[in-house]
């Protein structure tokens, strides 16, 4: 039995989000499984931008070179703004998951992340803590895999300065 | 599982009220928990076989069923609850087999593994960890022991009624002044309780009937309050009529 699950990562700051990602590429990791969802702070002396220009999406702002990056290698993005907090933004496959949850619920009074996060089984105490870290500005990272994968992935993320590495089944 | 982990509180204060861990120091705690991996299982699932013979897990949060069940006519057995602070399985720990069981997951849960090489390793280099083993093997092996002297000896109300009487929690009033809470088996199904006793459904839900009737318990919102402790204790007593007329039929 091949058991599916999500393994789940968490960084506090882009650095370290940034390393993680360098090093999933180089081990020719596959990266269409993975995610990546963080906030961008808005500061009235800063500027947050996204274009859409022949066929690809791309950001400017302070945390740019990070999304671009991310933007370049996996494919669904979607933002979403937090009021007083900032744009929450997700690229990756998780982006499918998050519009077929909205799309079901479109009335729905929960955040679009945690819609996302209930769907692949993650558990409703263990969203809100994920929800509450991402408006503290840290980065979650996301891979989707057979049992091996993701114990693969865990070992090499929990070796990049990750705060807490989980599997979950869902 | 690391020190900055947000849900590190929590694994640690499991850790410390599990009596698989009771007998270790605090620093010898916080070793150990480095080694562990975190996971989360939804409510329904079934650990692979191939997981459990290869990695051991404590429950930090939720229940698991450890089920038996016969191979023809798919009839189950519970074999053990396990709750927060247990680990599993201790088994294939002593003897390194796999173990034909099912654990199933009761709640969501949330567990920490390590591979089993590393916690053989941790019997032989932490004397404090082997001491709080074997008293925790014993404690199991004596559970398991009472399930076959159950399931030999006691007829079906009997053995609900132990079940219940097993995992009650007297003096513990919440919403009636004269109910005791039943910790653990409450917001179980009847499916549950049943595999529990060694019984089927039906059964079990015609004896709680029964019992909810005479006013022996009581079952609100799935929560199961014995009202009456004496009752149960006794439950022969207060058998249906139309099941001890039945009883040879009764599995």
């Amino acid at each position: 039995m091949k058991n599916q699950g999500y393994c789940i990562a968490l960084y506090k700051t882009v650095e370290a989000a940034e390393k993680v990602f360098s090093a999933l590429e180089q081990t020719r990791f596959d990266l269409c499984t993975v995610s990546v969802a963080g906030k961008q702070p808005l500061r009235e002396e800063q500027i947050f931008g996204y274009c859409h220009d022949a066929g690809q999406v791309k950001c400017w702002g302070r945390l740019s070179p990070f999304w671009n990056r991310a933007l370049d290698r996996l494919s669904g993005f979607a933002f979403y703004i937090v009021s007083n907090e900032g744009l929450i933004i997700v690229v990756g496959p998780l982006v499918s998951t998050m519009m077929r949850g909205l799309k079901e619920g479109p009335e729905t009074k929960y955040s679009p992340i945690r819609v996302a996060l209930s769907r692949i089984g993650v558990s409703s105490g263990n969203v809100d803590l994920y929800e509450s870290m991402l408006n503290a500005n840290a980065f979650l990272i996301l891979e989707q895999g057979t049992q091996d994968e993701i114990h693969r992935v865990h070992d090499l993320l929990m070796h990049h300065d990750a705060m807490d590495v989980t599997i979950h089944y869902g | 599982m690391k020190f900055q982990s947000p849900f590190y509180p929590d694994a640690l204060t499991a850790f410390k009220k599990s009596r698989f861990f009771s007998g270790l120091n605090q620093q010898e705690i916080e070793t150990m928990l480095q080694g562990f991996l975190r996971e989360t299982w939804k409510k329904g699932s079934i650990f692979p076989s191939q997981q459990t013979l290869e990695r051991f897990r404590v429950l930090i949060k939720g229940r698991i069923e450890m089920i038996k069940m016969h191979p023809d006519t798919g009839r189950e057995l519970t074999v053990m609850l396990l709750n927060p602070g247990d680990a599993f399985d201790v088994v294939t720990l002593v003897d390194g087999k796999a173990h034909d069981v099912i654990p199933q997951a009761l709640d969501d849960l949330e567990v920490l593994s390590v591979p089993m090489s590393t916690v053989r390793n941790w019997i032989n280099v932490h004397p404090a960890f082997n001491q709080t083993l074997l008293p925790y093997l014993g404690e199991q092996m004596r559970t398991l022991e009472n399930l076959a002297a159950d399931l030999a000896l006691h007829d079906t109300v009997t053995r609900l009624g132990k079940v219940i009487m097993r995992h009650a929690v007297p003096g513990d009033m919440v919403a009636e002044p004269h109910a005791t809470p039943v910790k653990l088996v409450h917001n179980l199904s009847h499916e549950t309780l049943a595999r529990m006793t060694g019984s089927v459904r039906v059964v079990v839900s015609r004896h709680i009937q029964h019992w909810k009737e005479q006013g022996t318990v009581d079952v609100r919102r799935k929560e199961l309050a014995i009202r009456d402790l004496g009752e149960l204790v006794s439950p022969e007593l207060k058998e249906p009529q139309e099941i001890k007329g039945n009883r040879n039929a009764i599995p």
